[in-house]
């Protein structure tokens, strides 16, 4: 049986003005990315840019952690306090407190990228395209301007979220093998977060490793914040991360 | 399929449910199927993919018809995305004691309340629906790993998700990223296309809604498709994305082709 336990009721620091939500699942044969036996708990993320006039949540959480989402949004906003919403996909682990967060706080954009699924909010909703293997600039709201990266790291739509401020990099549905800080550095084996993706191992992964080395040592990473999993921070950890990633690929890929 | 609130009958007590939801490109319409499928057996029945939210008043409407006073005992959503799972709560709720049944991994965190209805099952399990059998299937062609296929030994349809994706005209390349086709070919078999769907067609839905196909060659899932086919006798094909195939030996080869076609132009990229 899969429990939740909250992480907190308080929200912790990413980076700078980035922050994380959401709340630990138990990590097991329940969950469709967990490695082969493994049984470990784990973090569901979301994060919120704060901006001097606004706020953007980049994915929503889990619906299992709505409660902790929405109390840990009233902790770091005020109640009239602008927000936007960035989908790094439009999967349900994303997507589906949109509803929840609506009825607390009002929301004035959501973005996404994709196109079959339209994330269903009464805000207006912005589709964004970004070819896989490029990059977008756009300014989410005043104060806030992101780098939408589209990696070549995925199995649907994805986005990767840039922060040029903080330098935070949200990495959605990759970079999600981490251990905690001071915690089991055993765990933090790169193939543990390509369960996900097991079709690398038909596939010639040059060209989707060198396009995780260019996204973080292209910018100025501080922090890598995974949709789930533990987050690296630190300018040297992340570049050290994303070769370890790297190198994973290109090693289980049929080269 | 014949109206917006009627599923088409489209083999012995299989309905085809859902429909296609509207998009611009370019300044056009555009069409995407996100359908569903009701099985009626004769002594259970089981639905194939809850359709999307944004159309759930329509699947709704045409479940309740197709059931004709039947209560729905099993919902089956092939993988836990919006197009196949997004109406589970909707549906759960209009059916009290109807079950979810599949590779239910993962759903216990999208859907908690509902965790006491949720039964796993593998490929090669069964359920005994009466007068036919329903078999859970390995996902040959998918994205999410925990997604399986099915198939209805009544009228012989394979369900198959996400695989078989094909549209109808190719609009013009602007970085969409799933299938689409024009309006007014929404509700026909491949078989009463006017013109079989082409590779080309079947290549721009695979490349885009199944991203992966173009770094690795599917030929060795082609000959896990045909296996099944050789042992499940299947007179149709009912993809989530696509016409229902009545045509089942010219869209293997046309889908294969596309595989072929999208893999291999990306290595000209």
């Amino acid at each position: 049986m899969n429990t939740s336990t909250p992480r907190s009721a308080l929200p912790a620091t990413l980076t700078g003005r980035v922050h994380r939500l959401g709340g630990e699942i138990l990590l097991d044969e329940a969950t469709s990315w967990c490695p082969p036996g493994v049984r470990r708990r784990e973090p569901v993320n979301a994060y919120l840019i704060k901006g001097d006039h606004g706020a953007v949540l980049v994915d929503t959480g889990i619906r299992l952690h709505e409660a902790e989402i929405i109390a840990q949004l009233d902790v770091l906003l005020e109640a009239d306090e602008p927000l936007s919403i960035v989908l790094t996909r439009t999967e349900m682990e994303c997507c589906l407190n949109i509803p929840a967060i609506e009825e607390h706080r009002p929301i004035d954009a959501v973005w996404y990228t994709g196109g079959i699924t339209v994330p269903r909010s009464s805000a207006p909703v912005q589709r964004i395209a970004v070819d896989p293997g490029t990059w977008r600039e756009v300014q989410v709201r005043d104060g806030i301007t992101l780098h939408f990266i589209s990696p070549l790291l995925r199995l649907l739509p994805t986005l990767w979220v840039f922060d040029p401020v903080s330098g935070a990099l949200l990495t959605s549905d990759a970079f999600t093998h981490l251990a905690p800080q001071g915690g089991d550095t055993d765990s933090a084996d790169p193939k543990g977060g390509l369960h996900k993706f097991r079709w690398f191992g038909d596939a010639d992964t040059g060209s989707i490793a060198a396009d995780v080395r260019q996204i973080v040592h292209g910018r100025n990473v501080t922090a890598i914040g995974p949709g789930y999993g533990w987050p690296a921070t630190g300018t040297d950890a992340c570049s050290l991360e994303a070769e370890l990633l790297a190198a994973c690929l290109e090693e289980v890929g049929a080269q | 399929m014949t109206g917006d609130t009627t599923a088409r009958h489209v083999a012995h007590n299989v309905y085809w449910l859902g429909g296609c939801l509207s998009a611009f490109s370019q300044g056009e319409e555009v069409h995407y199927h996100v359908s569903s499928y009701l099985v009626v057996g004769s002594t259970a029945t089981i639905l194939v993919d809850t359709g999307d939210p944004a159309h759930a008043d329509r699947v709704m409407a045409q479940l309740d018809g197709a059931l004709a006073g039947r209560q729905l005992d099993y919902i089956f959503p092939t993988h836990p995305e919006i197009p196949h799972a997004g109406n589970l709560p909707m549906l759960l709720q209009r059916y009290p004691t109807a079950r979810v049944v599949g590779d239910t991994r993962d759903y216990f965190m999208h859907f908690p309340e509902f965790t006491d209805r949720f039964d796993a099952y593998r490929p090669g399990d069964e359920i005994d629906l009466g007068d036919r059998t329903f078999t859970f299937l390995p996902a040959h062609i998918r994205d999410l790993e925990n997604t399986l296929w099915g198939h209805d030994s009544g009228a012989g349809i394979l369900f198959v998700s996400d695989g078989f994706s094909f549209i109808h005209e190719t609009p013009a390349p602007d970085g969409e990223d799933e299938p689409a086709h024009r309006p007014g070919q929404c509700q026909l078999l491949s078989g009463e296309m006017p013109v079989p769907p082409s590779v080309e067609q079947a290549a721009y839905g695979t490349g885009r809604a199944l991203y992966w196909t173009k770094f690795v060659d599917v030929s060795s899932a082609f000959r896990a498709i045909e296996d099944i086919l050789d042992t499940l006798p299947t007179t149709f094909i009912g993809p989530a994305h696509g016409n229902l195939i009545d045509d089942v030996d010219g869209m293997l080869r046309t889908s294969l082709a596309a595989h072929r076609k999208v893999y291999e132009d990306a290595r000209r990229e």
